[in-house]
């Protein structure tokens, strides 16, 4: 890739709160990180960790009210390579970014297509707006991207409606749909989660392979560990709003250094655990306690305090700051030299 | 479409003989017939009696009446009306036309009222706008759409009072109708026709108005406006074209109601205006019991709903494309 290096998105302490009637909601509470060109960053946590709502800022598609970015700044180097910040941009230029320098695809795909057009209309419909071209080209163009997207009889299928396709080509028709105005980044929000196993490993091979053929950076939201080690190059974690550690994904997986990273990680069974023995006691997963704490009310020091088992008395005093770890790794515990101390020991 | 036509004609059959049955007897449920008046009249002889009785058909049993019009109403004749000595198509036919006027207009205005509101309600939820109008429309949905009539009637009196306007507040058409032109007599019934027409739409519009907003809200909360606006659609087709499109659908379904609502008249909007329509006719002709009048009128009613019904479901797969017409 080309431009390897150079920064695409930054995201500076942006705060998403939400205004209701129990309080304000700090979704998302001074987050920052960013985004190479070509290159995918996972963003992962809980439900309520604030993922969503960090894509949907940087859409600005959070309903306002209640919603609203008290804070930060988002930097974004569109198509034409003009940096803007996209908290402060008019209405009517984030308009223009969105679906063509910036698109998105959802969680959802059985409920992400309007029932009443057809899928040409709907491929179509970014094409004619952000490139100008005719009905009838831009449903080439869709034609042309159902074909990309691996969808068997695309002159049939462009003229069919939602309804007349499964969940997994549904899937497809949102990335044809996000990928029709070559944006230099696509956000996934969890793209896979509500598709069957077989159809979610296709649905990321053929992101992989697309990003390939384009080159656009993904910002990849997920709670989904194994499609992390599938996709990312590169690490956030959030939780309670905010980001808990941040880094390369090998290092992640080999030497996490926030104790949520590491209960996350323990959560998921791997290919070398130990096959369950008849007779012998089951090898049990290992499950975070608690939930995730209410944002309402969220402890005064380290958010994760009240679920961590590492906890000391300082952690509940104030919000541990993000420390360099080194190597561009980030973490946001007062304890991390001393996992890092012992994964230096279990690797050894 | 053609199989989806024929075999609702075919299952209207049993809808319509059942319907028309119920018509009948229901009518007949009440005490004395359309010679009561007369029997009391001293001045009618018995013989005079019998003989009328004999020629409405009154002396028959109920069922024999009843089989004789459903025999007579299968080779399109609907019978007699008692009152009027004339076939009950001719009398209610002029009516049904005066009526569908002044309720096609009065539905146009309903759904221009209506939908934008409705629209606006759902864009500015809760908003002092939309409290405001939602205020006004549960006041009027709530008060008696005759007496909103006379109050508006009793301002448009004093108006003419002050202004010397000649703005009609009653009946159809004005002395001079006839000496009209053409274009002069459709703006003369048009004249007449408004007012009526305003009343009766806005002191129904706060229903329409409430789904509409319900439907839009639901709409917009869905996950395909989230992704039209992922792709950058500017708001009014948002709006437009992703949200009211698919927020009328169950409007739409209802829309098969218009066409027999279109004859069944202005209720007593017709009434209070002096409005030469369905409601008065309808309304004497119960009073005094002319039986085929109101038998026939309902029929070609229940006519009317099935073939709206009909209209319906064919609107209905036009602009949903989910939906099938089988």
């Amino acid at each position: 890739m080309t431009h390897q290096g150079e920064v695409l998105l930054a995201v500076n302490g942006l705060k998403t709160y939400f205004n209701t009637d129990d309080g304000v909601v700090k979704s998302v509470d001074g987050v920052t990180f960013h985004i190479k060109k070509g290159e995918t960053l996972a963003v992962v946590g809980e439900s309520g960790s604030g993922k969503s709502v960090t894509s949907l800022s940087i859409m600005r598609l959070i309903p306002m009210p209640p919603g609203e970015i008290k804070d930060g700044e988002i930097l974004f180097t569109g198509k034409d390579g003009v940096q803007r910040n996209l908290v402060t941009l008019p209405e009517a230029e984030m308009r223009r970014i969105r679906g063509n320098d910036i698109s998105m695809i959802f969680q959802e795909p059985m409920t992400s297509l309007n029932p009443v057009y057809t899928i040409g209309d709907q491929i179509g419909e970014a094409v004619m707006l952000h490139q100008g071209k005719t009905k009838r080209e831009s449903l080439e163009v869709a034609t042309e991207m159902l074909r990309l997207v691996g969808i068997p009889a695309p002159e049939k299928r462009v003229n069919e409606y939602p309804h007349q396709m499964s969940g997994g080509m549904r899937q497809r028709v949102m990335i044809a749909m996000a990928l029709s105005c070559n944006p230099a980044l696509l956000i996934a929000d969890e793209p896979t989660t509500a598709l069957d196993v077989t159809i979610q490993a296709q649905i990321l091979d053929l992101m992989r392979k697309l990003q390939q053929e384009i080159g656009m950076s993904i910002l990849f939201i997920t709670h989904n560990l194994g499609v992390v080690a599938e996709m990312a190059d590169r690490v956030v974690v959030m939780y309670g709003g905010r980001v808990v550690e941040e880094g390369d994904v090998v290092e992640i997986f080999k030497a996490p250094r926030h104790p949520y990273t590491m209960g996350l990680l323990n959560s998921i069974p791997r290919a070398g655990d130990a096959a369950h023995v008849p007779g012998q006691p089951k090898q049990r997963l290992e499950a975070i306690p608690g939930n995730v704490p209410n944002p309402l009310n969220l402890p005064p020091g380290c958010p994760f305090e009240p679920r961590c088992k590492f906890a000391v008395e300082a952690c509940s005093e104030a919000v541990p700051p993000l420390f360099d770890t080194g190597g561009g790794h980030m973490a946001r515990c007062i304890r991390w030299q001393e996992f890092e101390q012992a994964q230096v020991e279990v690797n050894a | 479409m053609i199989p989806f036509l024929l075999r609702r004609l075919v299952q209207s059959i049993p809808t319509l003989l059942l319907a028309s049955v119920l018509i009948f007897f229901v009518i007949q449920l009440a005490p004395g017939d359309f010679l009561t008046p007369a029997r009391l009249n001293p001045g009618i002889s018995p013989e005079q009696l019998e003989n009328l009785s004999r020629n409405f058909g009154l002396d028959r049993p109920v069922w024999e009446q009843y089989l004789r019009w459903m025999g007579n109403m299968l080779q399109g004749d609907f019978g007699l009306s008692f009152q009027y000595q004339q076939p009950v198509l001719d009398v209610v036919w002029p009516r049904i036309k005066n009526s569908m006027w002044l309720v096609l207009l009065s539905t146009l205005l309903f759904y221009a009222i209506a939908i934008p509101i409705g629209v606006y309600g759902a864009i500015r939820q809760n908003s002092l706008g939309d409290k405001s109008i939602n205020v006004v429309l549960y006041f009027l949905l709530g008060f008696p759409s005759f007496f909103l009539a006379l109050i508006v009637i009793y301002f448009i009196l004093l108006a003419r009072d002050a202004t010397g306007l000649d703005i009609p507040v009653g009946g159809m058409t004005s002395n001079n109708y006839d000496a009209l032109s053409a274009p002069g007599r459709v703006w003369d019934v048009l004249k007449h026709l408004i007012i009526p027409a305003v009343v009766l739409a806005v002191s129904d519009a706060a229903g329409l108005t409430r789904v509409i907003r319900g439907q839009m809200l639901e709409v917009m909360r869905s996950d395909y406006v989230r992704t039209a606006r992922a792709k950058g659609v500017s708001e009014r087709s948002v709006i437009w074209k992703h949200t009211f499109r698919n927020g009328i659908l169950p409007i739409v379904a209802g829309i098969g109601g218009l066409l027999p609502a279109a004859i069944s008249g202005a209720g007593f909007m017709e009434v209070v205006f002096a409005y030469p329509g369905v409601t008065p006719m309808l309304l004497t002709a119960i009073g005094t019991q002319d039986l085929y009048l109101i038998a026939g009128f309902n029929v070609i009613t229940t006519i009317l709903l099935i073939i709206g019904n009909a209209i319906s479901d064919l609107l209905l797969a036009v602009v949903d494309p989910r939906v099938k017409v089988a």
